[in-house]
């Protein structure tokens, strides 16, 4: 027998989970053993300290819209794309389920939304417009899904929120060249695709791109302004989840 | 239950007052908003549990998407034995391990968690300087330690839980348990 306990002993006595006869010759031992009480002590503060970790923490950003997508719904309470304004979130539909995007839109049109427009401040019609970009993006998505991928938008995309060390011009350099790629494939395989397809996709990219563009306007008004800053992000974050759809569907028929 | 009404249904906080109960049954119904209402309470613990054991901010924000997306899937088989907290939890658990064994999406990342103060707020019992370096000797254990000590020694689950979990014996769960415990502790002293 060695003159110490083993660590998955002592581990075990210190959870409670030995026999009783056996553990009454640990306990025996560590009576009689300073190195085995001071391993035991520091194990224990090691699970206490461990016990004691926070066991909660924010995402870097909203995924509920994703997850509404997925799950077939409308992007119910979405914070639009400037976080918490509620002047941009889309009007309730009483609880039931929405059939998806189409439904989405329809909801947006609405007289009661159109006539609250007036009110909007222009950030808020910027964001606004994102909004309707990225439900039109979904209609799309929807589409192509019949041919290939099942990712929801933005699936696998990373989100400029978590690249916090990086300099805005970095990432948004870094989506600029992600974009090219993917445009460059998708022009290469655009024959792969059904013309309908072709066409919801450029409507929608389309969309998409004024959004973007309004955007880079305001951001050049306004560098410092965090609000238009994510509103780019997010739509070029749209931007390339869609044309990587896209590009999957062209894979997948070719 | 009652109906929830219209003007409380504008936005996920307008939730607020209602049970989780209540929500679970209105999600079940297939009511969305109710269901966006859970994920605004569970999503902290849900993602720092997927957090936790991929470390990886990214592949963690795309789990926690794939433990609600899991969920309303499976609500119906949700019948209220334990809190829906537990059932969800359980639920991301498996998610979680079930992407480890794939493996299909994720690349393997070697860097360590960014931030460890990512978690939110301060611990439960704040040790100060020792909870960074902790955190830190977490994250860098390979993944299959990391896994089992965080379901034990942070989470609570038991032995023969985490051994269901994953599919193995409990002493294979209980080994590996150890050897975390024995890598943190020297990650620490080093």
């Amino acid at each position: 027998m060695t003159p110490h306990m083993d660590d998955g002993l002592l581990q075990d006595f210190q959870e409670g989970l030995l026999p009783p006869e056996v553990e009454e010759k640990v306990r025996a031992h560590l009576a009689g053993c300073p190195r085995c009480r001071k391993e035991l002590a520091a194990l224990a503060e090691l699970l206490e300290g461990m016990a004691g970790l926070p066991t909660e923490a924010e995402p870097s950003r909203d995924l509920w819209p994703q997850i509404a997508w997925r799950i077939g719904g409308e992007r119910t309470g979405a914070r639009g794309v400037d976080g918490d304004d509620p002047a941009v979130r889309e009007e309730p539909a009483g609880g039931e389920m929405a059939g998806g995007s189409g439904a989405a839109r329809e909801r947006l049109g609405s007289p009661r939304t159109r006539g609250r427009r007036f009110d909007l401040g222009a950030w808020q019609l910027l964001a606004a417009g994102v909004v309707i970009a990225l439900i039109s993006g979904a209609s799309v998505w929807a589409f192509l899904s019949e041919r290939g991928g099942d990712q929801g938008p933005g699936g696998g995309i990373s989100s400029p929120w978590t690249a916090q060390t990086a300099g805005w011009q970095e990432v948004y350099g870094e989506y600029d060249e992600a974009v090219a790629d993917l445009e460059s494939v998708l022009e290469q395989g655009r024959n792969a695709l059904e013309p309908e397809t072709i066409r919801v996709l450029e409507e929608n990219l389309a969309t998409i791109d004024r959004a973007i563009q309004e955007a880079r306007e305001a951001l050049a008004m306004d560098p410092g302004s965090a609000v238009v800053r994510r509103i780019l992000a997010e739509s070029l974050r749209w931007k390339v989840s869609l044309l990587r759809h896209a590009v999957s569907a062209v894979y997948a028929n070719t | 239950m009652g109906a929830v009404p219209l003007a409380e249904a504008r936005n996920a906080e307008s939730w607020n007052g209602v049970s989780t109960e209540a929500l679970v049954t209105r999600a079940r119904d297939g009511d969305t908003r109710a269901f966006e209402a859970l994920y605004r309470r569970s999503v902290p613990r849900v993602y720092a549990l997927c957090l936790r054991m991929v470390r990886d901010a990214q592949t963690a924000e795309e789990l926690t998407q794939d433990v609600f997306v899991r969920a309303w899937q499976r609500l119906e088989s949700f019948r209220g034995e334990s809190q829906f907290s537990t059932w969800l939890h359980r639920l991301a658990v498996n998610v979680v391990l079930q992407e480890g064994r794939s493996k299909g999406r994720r690349e393997a990342r070697e860097e360590l968690m960014a931030d460890p103060d990512v978690f939110g707020g301060r611990a439960r019992e704040e040790t100060p300087g020792t909870r960074l370096d902790l955190e830190r000797a977490i994250a860098g254990l390979p993944d299959g330690a990391r896994r089992v000590v965080v379901l034990r020694d942070i989470y609570g689950y038991k032995y023969d839980e985490i051994a269901t979990m994953q599919g193995v014996a409990l002493g294979t769960v209980k080994a590996q348990i150890h050897r975390a415990r024995r890598l943190i502790r020297e990650r620490l002293e080093s």
